[in-house]
């Protein structure tokens, strides 16, 4: 279906907090050098679907990345193979500065002249981090908090870059301009899965869709059917 | 060496600091040398006691100030050392060192028994299994009578020393003391400046992003658990040679009281606020000698208003303030 080969594949992938189903059996796809969006309302499993991918979350089913089985793989394993998540809550270390931040963000890379270029291409994404430097993070604003979590995420070598509603809590703008950057990212090589919530902005950007709803997709989406899918999207969204 | 070139630009900004740092190091050293010489008797057994405990809580930080975990069973490894020398240098003749490396070895094979199961989890597992090792270690000491004697103890520990030369003056012994001190303090000082240092601070800044950036955040945790209990081991076993006997009550639950207030006093994860901590209540001990047993209780009242007023120490609460002045 997707002119990809087969990045991360996920099949039957369910997920449960105590005795609350969270998610059903969910199936999906990412193709090398995609963008894909994962839609859904507040409480559709979101969140739980990338903490399933990274084993943050245990999940039952199938997950296999460039075609290897990751069952078995702890998290830091599978951030090894280069999927890498930025958390719903950025998951910054709020005591470090910037630059320290994107040190532990390359942590897994032991050649430093590798670490160095990274860095430097963080720098050229977004050169704010590089005039906050030696700030603390806890410090920086909501949007630069956004900006530092996914130059750290970019740090690591990202195959596949994992985004948690980036947009959340930020100025239209800002969000927008985030939006942006991912977009440049991604023609320019990266593999993206974007979850967000504010479905006109992942729109945009994304070469396909997956609708989630309590737990379940319930829509699959090509970017020439956005348009046409409005009413599906609405229904799930103000259900 | 190691300093990868991206450090450079904040350090330029943090020169002064280290400046500084390096005055008050070298103001702290002359004055130690000066007392090693002139010191009264009593003072240098006061100083030699903080100095154990400073290397006790040195420890204590890796894994409760660097890595964010909670121990509450150190005094089990003090145990470990501290017995451990003493059975070996009294019933075996071992050499000092010798039995001081042995003890260590033998206590981070506990910790390794201990935190290996325990540190996968989340949450208060680790806390909650350290407690039960260090009321074991308690219940071994007090009742295995044909290993430690019970409630007797154990007397006459010879002073520490190395291959045949033993120190037996109270100002060589406070000398070598203080030079295990430096040496801990210089190596968890490089640790906590290298990767595995970043990669702990990571682990207890956030755990699942830490993990999530393919840190081992299991192993990292563990590595900590074993160096704390190490510098525990050691200064359980320094404490034996210093004192020349030891009972259970040595390395009782009042060892975990102590060493949280000195932690939490100086400033947890800090490097120099734990060896603050340690001599602030070294002093503070001495002066609430009167209370006796009311001592624990004013422990515990520092303690709380520590944590209530001050809850990153003394340290950093005081630098704060410091840098606000200059900054006004």
């Amino acid at each position: 279906m997707t002119p990809f080969p087969d990045l991360l594949r996920v099949n039957n992938l369910s997920a449960r907090y105590g005795r609350m189903d969270v998610l059903r059996s969910v199936n999906l796809s990412i193709g090398e050098g995609e963008f894909v969006a994962v839609l859904g309302p507040n409480g559709a499993g979101k969140t739980t679907l990338l903490r399933a991918l990274m084993r943050l979350n245990e999940g039952s089913g199938e997950i296999l990345f460039r075609g290897r089985d990751l069952t078995r793989l702890s998290t830091h394993g599978r951030a090894a193979l280069g999927m890498i998540m930025v958390q719903e809550d950025r998951g910054l270390f709020r005591d470090m500065t910037v630059h320290e931040n994107l040190t532990v963000g390359a942590h897994a890379c032991r050649d430093r002249s590798e670490t160095q270029s990274r860095r430097e291409r963080v720098f050229a994404i977004f050169p704010r981090l590089h005039e906050r430097g030696g700030q603390i993070a806890h410090s920086l604003s909501g949007g630069e908090q956004q900006m530092l979590a996914i130059g750290r995420a970019l740090m690591a070598g990202p195959k596949l870059l994992m985004l948690d509603e980036p947009s959340l809590g930020l100025a239209p703008r800002m969000a927008a301009e985030i939006l942006a950057r991912l977009g440049e990212l991604n023609r320019a090589g990266l593999s993206i899965l974007l979850v967000e919530q504010k479905a006109p902005l992942a729109l945009q950007l994304a070469s396909r869709a997956y609708v989630l709803a309590v737990g379940r997709v319930v829509a699959e989406l090509n970017a020439d059917q956005f348009g046409s899918h409005h009413e599906t999207l609405a229904r799930y969204y103000f259900a | 060496m190691r300093r990868s070139p991206d450090t450079t630009s904040p350090s330029a900004a943090c020169a002064p600091v280290r400046r500084q740092q390096l005055a008050f190091t070298a103001c702290a050293g002359a004055a130690l040398l000066a007392f090693l010489f002139f010191g009264k008797s009593y003072a240098l057994t006061v100083v030699a006691f903080a100095a154990i405990y400073g290397i006790f809580v040195t420890g204590l930080n890796f894994f409760m100030g660097y890595a964010g975990q909670v121990s509450f069973g150190q005094n089990a490894f003090a145990a470990i050392g501290g017995y451990g020398t003493a059975i070996l240098c009294t019933r075996y003749g071992w050499d000092p060192a010798l039995a001081l490396l042995a003890s260590m070895a033998l206590s981070v094979a506990a910790a390794a028994a201990v935190g290996y199961p325990t540190l996968r989890l989340r949450g208060h597992y680790l806390a909650m299994a350290t407690f039960a090792l260090g009321l074991i270690t308690y219940e071994i000491s007090v009742h295995w009578d044909s290993l430690t004697q019970g409630y007797m103890g154990i007397p006459s520990i010879p002073p520490m020393g190395i291959a045949g030369l033993s120190l037996s003056g109270e100002r060589q012994q406070l000398a070598a003391l203080l030079a295990i001190l430096a040496f801990g303090i210089f190596i968890s000082a490089r640790l906590r400046q290298s990767r595995f240092g970043r990669a702990l601070a990571a682990v207890a800044g956030s755990e699942d992003a830490a993990h999530a950036l393919g840190i081992a955040v299991f192993r990292y945790k563990l590595a900590a658990f074993l160096i704390s209990a190490a510098y525990g081991s050691a200064a359980g076993s320094l404490y034996a040679h210093l004192v020349g006997f030891i009972s259970p009550e040595a390395f009782g639950l009042q060892m975990i009281l102590w060493s949280f207030t000195m932690i939490f006093l100086g400033g947890v994860g800090t490097l120099w606020g734990p060896i603050i901590g340690a001599v602030l209540v070294a002093l503070l001990s001495e002066a609430f000698r009167g209370f006796k047993e009311l001592q624990d209780l004013a422990y515990c009242a520092v303690l709380i208003l520590i944590l209530i007023f001050a809850p990153k120490g003394l340290v950093v609460s005081l630098t704060a303030l410091f840098q606000r002045r200059r900054g006004a």
